[in-house]
């Protein structure tokens, strides 16, 4: 069995497949189909200081290839996470990455201090890109000063790895990961998803609820891909790339874009254990290039510098 | 416990207008499956994902070799995927999902209240607890064209009673308009009903006022299925106030007081 080990922002990953925060609850649901044990990493819901209810339905609506989402990053709080979750969550021989919202700066802060005094926990992932919520999210996420504040805050309030994750609706994804990593990120996941909208042309409304929502699912992989792109040309942080990947060439294509790890989300929802199948799918591909699979990150980009991959032997600098 | 599994298609026969009964192949995952619970269809084709998500079932009935059949009305791109199966095909299963609804003991006399293609959990409901209680249909639908599912009803040995809105076939008016009038006339101690909303919430304060425990399976329209992505909620009553509860998951099936409180 080829090794696809890695590590990244210091923590060692048994594989560098993980499962997106969003798509994937605290793991109870999916843990009932597998192992969470054989993940590199599961990434949790969203958790927010106090708990958020969420937005009415209809939440979710089907689009060509893809779906819509505005669940508005319902969930139980910082509280209910330690006390029932997070312990369950330990029994599992995989890296817990957990995924923290906030209306403030200041919300962002407090979830991280919580989450971090508690042990057992091995990143946080900062999400500054949901476009479902009225206040936060997306509005740090679009603009890098305010993401750069919100980085800056967390870092000082924890210990951990701090991951945050970009918004694709941006002009310019590369800045924004400029903004992050100068603000002390250890690694950046992107994207998060794409802010869209679907009529019901016979009630003349909205479909969704909330009116727009997150986009995501195949239809946005050469979207996530060429924005992994993009980041891994701009920054030197490791990325985890994530956006409509079904199976393990999916996700080999974000790792020759320049992802270090991989995040499997929608895909979730239509074959439980797709993960799984991602993560098999990636073994066989990295066997049959006979490369190892540090070799193969970022490897489709024609001209590598040295901020990239430095250990790369065979870099044609 | 739910898993994914493949099964063959076995026919489909045309129910009504733009009904058909898609029966498949017997598979075990499914032989502890309660009424009211549910299945998540993959409806593109192997390799495609277009459309992208599952659709929810509930069973409509079980054969005697172990064969089990949906009934869908085609209404958009997924159930004219369906449509398209053909004997012989493979159909991708995850299931059984959901809380499905709950047999009380003492209840002798169970009323069963459904509405177009809510029908098929009431007819699953009613050959699974067939012997354990007396049953009686009350079935809804908009027009005689699309009414299905009275004669295998019929053929458990349990009375079925129809409704169209135009009156087409059966009573003129709604199917709670019969549950009033057999809630008037007889006496039931448990009702079960599945439909469009405004008969849910009608049928519940039907049942409150006569003070029948009731049981009501839910749509909403839903992501994984299992819990996970919160999409399917609906506002329910608890111990700790209103809270959204998944229907995939801690419904579909709710009793009626949980969401429409009392009367």
């Amino acid at each position: 069995m080829v090794d696809l080990s890695i590590e990244i922002a210091g923590m060692e990953l048994k594989n560098p497949v993980m499962v997106a925060s969003g798509t994937f609850g605290y793991g109870r649901e999916y843990a009932e189909f597998f192992d969470l044990s054989r993940l590199g990493a599961v990434m949790v819901k969203g958790v927010s200081s106090e708990p958020w209810t969420g937005n009415p339905v209809p939440r979710i609506v089907e689009t060509p290839s893809g779906m819509l989402n505005a669940i508005g990053l319902q969930n139980p709080g910082v509280d209910y996470f330690l006390e029932v979750d997070l312990p369950w969550l330990r029994g599992f021989d995989t890296r817990i990455i957990v995924n923290i919202i906030g209306r403030s700066v200041e919300e962002y802060a407090d979830v991280a201090a919580r989450l971090s005094a508690a042990g057992g926990i091995d990143a946080l992932e900062i999400n500054i890109s949901c476009p479902n919520i009225k206040e936060g999210g997306i509005q740090f996420g679009s603009d890098p000063r305010a993401a750069a504040r919100v980085v800056e805050a967390v870092k000082r309030a924890t210990h951990l790895p701090v991951i945050p994750k970009l918004s694709p609706n941006v002009t310019d994804i590369a800045q924004m990961a400029r903004a992050v990593e100068d603000a002390g990120a250890d690694a950046i996941s992107l994207v998060n998803t794409f802010l869209g909208m679907a009529i019901d042309i016979r009630r003349r409304k909205p479909v969704l609820a909330n009116v727009f929502g997150g986009l995501s699912g195949p239809a946005i992989r050469p979207l996530a891909v060429r924005m992994v792109w993009q980041v891994y040309e701009a920054v030197r942080v490791p990325l985890i790339g994530m956006g409509g990947i079904m199976d393990g060439a999916d996700a080999a294509e974000f790792v020759l874009a320049g992802a270090r790890a991989v995040a499997v989300g929608t895909a979730n929802f239509i074959r439980p254990t797709a993960a799984l199948d991602v993560l098999a799918g990636l073994e066989r591909y990295v066997e049959e290039t006979g490369l190892s699979y540090a070799e193969l990150i970022g490897a489709a980009h024609p001209r590598r510098t040295a901020r990239q991959e430095p250990t790369r032997p065979e870099a044609n600098q | 416990m739910a898993e994914t599994f493949v099964t063959a298609v076995v026919a489909q026969r045309p129910v009504a207008a733009g009904h058909y009964e898609l029966i498949a192949a017997h598979h075990p995952a499914l032989d502890a499956v309660q009424p009211g619970q549910f299945i998540n269809v993959r409806v593109a084709r192997p390799g495609s994902w277009d459309p992208l998500l599952r659709r929810p079932f509930s069973l409509y009935r079980r054969f005697a070799n172990g064969d089990w059949s949906i009934v869908y009305r085609v209404v958009g791109r997924g159930t004219e995927a369906l449509a398209r199966l053909r004997p012989g095909d493979d159909i991708d299963v995850l299931g059984p999902l959901g809380r499905g609804f709950v047999k009380v003991p003492e209840a002798r006399r169970l009323l069963l209240v459904g509405g177009g293609v809510g029908v098929p959990p009431l007819l699953f409901l009613a050959q699974t607890w067939q012997g354990q209680a007396e049953m009686k249909a009350l079935l809804g639908f908009a027009e005689a064209g699309l009414a299905f599912g009275w004669t295998e009803f019929a053929a458990l040995g349990i009375e079925a009673e129809v409704a169209t809105d135009d009156g087409s076939l059966g009573h003129r008016g709604f199917v709670t308009d019969l549950l009033e009038n057999q809630l008037n006339r007889n006496e039931w101690d448990g009702l079960y009903a599945c439909g469009p909303r405004p008969m849910l919430e009608a049928v519940a304060r039907i049942a409150c006022r006569a003070g029948v425990p009731c049981q009501l399976a839910f749509e909403e329209a839903m992501g994984c299925g299992v819990g996970a992505c919160l999409s399917c909620v609906l506002p329910v009553r608890t111990e700790g106030g209103v809270q959204y509860q998944r229907v995939c998951r801690e419904g579909p099936v709710f009793w009626a007081e949980e969401v429409y409180g009392h009367g």
